[in-house]
């Protein structure tokens, strides 16, 4: 999500700070959000279409409505977040059907959705908002949907994600978003929680026998996520255990790799390894080729 | 001096004196570096820079509303607000009609003002009179200036006395 300081939005539109915090307290747009310092912060899709609208028409009050009513456009976070906030379900809707329009999927999540939920996100330990509640249940239901019409897997290696956040974590929608991204790009994969007991742990490893497995959500354990990687890598010789979004720790891990915190960059991480992978399996010899 | 009260003057493609003034304020733009930069008024901060003939903008007391060949209102001004009761954010997007009706005793229709109002913001005619009323008012008669103004193109309706 791209945003500005009060400073260059001001800039942008070639007024003084001062005329642009006013339109804020009068007109209720552009609405910026707030940094954790309180500073404002703009979206720069809705300044581009304020400056837009300026050369279009006769008064602020009336570029600021056509801008509204354009939507600014492609889908911003600041326009989702808005309707999220008024628990306006078909509204959100509508703004991501307008992002697929001119973005992809991945990208309509990354650079929508998620910047969008995040923003309602609350401090560690403080109960979720009714907001948060809402926008969480309605990313999660989208991404479900999203999951269910995604092409059939052409790979034919699996991935497994144990998932340790709980409901209203916004790692939880990470979690999701990586799930389809990875089935997108024709895995195989399943999410379970982290809390799985160990016989069906070892059933699912000993089904699936999954190449990689990721590890996200913040919630658990330690020993439980070492429980996954010790019973993963008893199942088979090849299985490589990575983190996504921190769920272990920096001084926790060092023989685990690091897919990073966005679900596009560790789909193409994972891709990029089980490329690597399937060249180095074709080059090496066969039994018959020794003998 | 009061440098507020000087109105740059230019000249159109066919030679008319034209000014610019604020859609909101009606003032001319002030001469900082940020108005070449924006059509935004650097005075009021609500409205943008407009241009019509000389002999058809606004003086600094005169309230008026910009119209579109829509007959939509586009602007009104802050002295028009307070003259006419109505708050331009609610104004704007609104039919013309809703505010304004004819009130010249010669004028055989309602659509006389509003055909005007589309002729000059539509550019097929030159600056025009008119008298109207607001909509919900009787025994109050403004003479109105009606002329073209822009960018884009529109109607300026300014209500002299």
């Amino acid at each position: 999500m791209s945003v500005l300081r009060t400073h260059a939005a001001a800039a942008m539109l070639g007024v003084s700070p001062n005329t642009l915090r006013s339109w804020e307290r009068r007109f209720g747009y552009p609405t910026p959000r707030r940094t954790a310092g309180g500073h404002r912060q703009f979206d720069l899709g809705e300044v581009e279409a304020l400056r837009q609208a300026f050369e279009e028409t006769h008064n602020v009050s009336s570029a600021i409505s056509m801008a509204r009513e354009r939507g600014c456009g492609p889908s911003s976070p600041a326009r989702l977040r808005s309707a999220l906030r008024r628990f306006d379900e078909i509204e959100s809707d509508r703004i991501l059907e307008e992002s697929l329009a001119v973005r992809s999927v991945e990208r309509t999540v990354e650079e929508v959705l998620l910047p969008a939920v995040d923003t309602l996100d609350v401090a560690d330990g403080e109960p979720p908002t009714a907001e948060l509640g809402f926008a969480w249940r309605w990313a999660t239901g989208w991404l479900a949907a999203a999951k269910r019409i995604a092409p059939a897997a052409t790979r034919p290696e699996s991935v497994l994600i144990f998932d340790a956040s709980v409901p209203c974590d916004i790692d939880a929608l990470h979690a999701q978003a990586l799930e389809l991204c990875l089935r997108r790009a024709g895995m195989r994969t399943l999410m379970l929680t982290a809390e799985l007991d160990s016989s069906r742990l070892a059933h699912v490893l000993r089904t699936l026998n999954p190449r990689l497995v990721v590890l996200t959500g913040r919630r658990a354990w330690l020993d439980a996520l070492a429980r996954i990687a010790y019973q993963a890598r008893r199942n088979s010789d090849f299985v490589e255990i990575m983190d996504f979004r921190g769920a272990l720790s920096e001084s926790d891990a060092s023989a685990v790799a690091r897919l990073g915190t966005s679900a596009v960059g560790a789909r193409d991480l994972l891709l990029a390894r089980l490329n690597a992978y399937e060249s180095a399996a074709r080059r090496r010899p066969t039994l018959a080729q020794i003998s | 001096m009061r440098l507020r009260a000087v109105r740059s003057v230019d000249y159109d493609d066919r030679g008319l004196e034209v000014v610019s003034f604020c859609g909101h304020c009606g003032l001319a733009p002030a001469a900082t570096a940020q108005a070449t930069k924006s059509r935004v008024c650097g005075r009021c901060g609500l409205g943008l820079v407009l241009r019509a003939a000389s002999d058809v903008a606004p003086a600094r007391h005169e309230p008026f509303l910009v119209v579109d060949a829509t007959l939509s209102v586009c602007a009104v001004s802050a002295r028009a607000e307070a003259l006419l009761g109505i708050d331009e954010t609610a104004a704007v997007n609104k039919h013309v009609a809703d505010f304004l009706v004819p009130a010249d005793a010669n004028a055989p229709s309602a659509a006389n003002l509003l055909a005007l109002l589309a002729e000059v913001a539509s550019g097929a005619s030159g600056p025009r009179t008119a008298v109207v009323r607001p909509r919900q008012e009787f025994g109050v008669r403004f003479r109105a200036r009606v002329g073209a103004c822009g960018p884009p193109q529109a109607a300026l309706l300014v209500l002299t006395s």
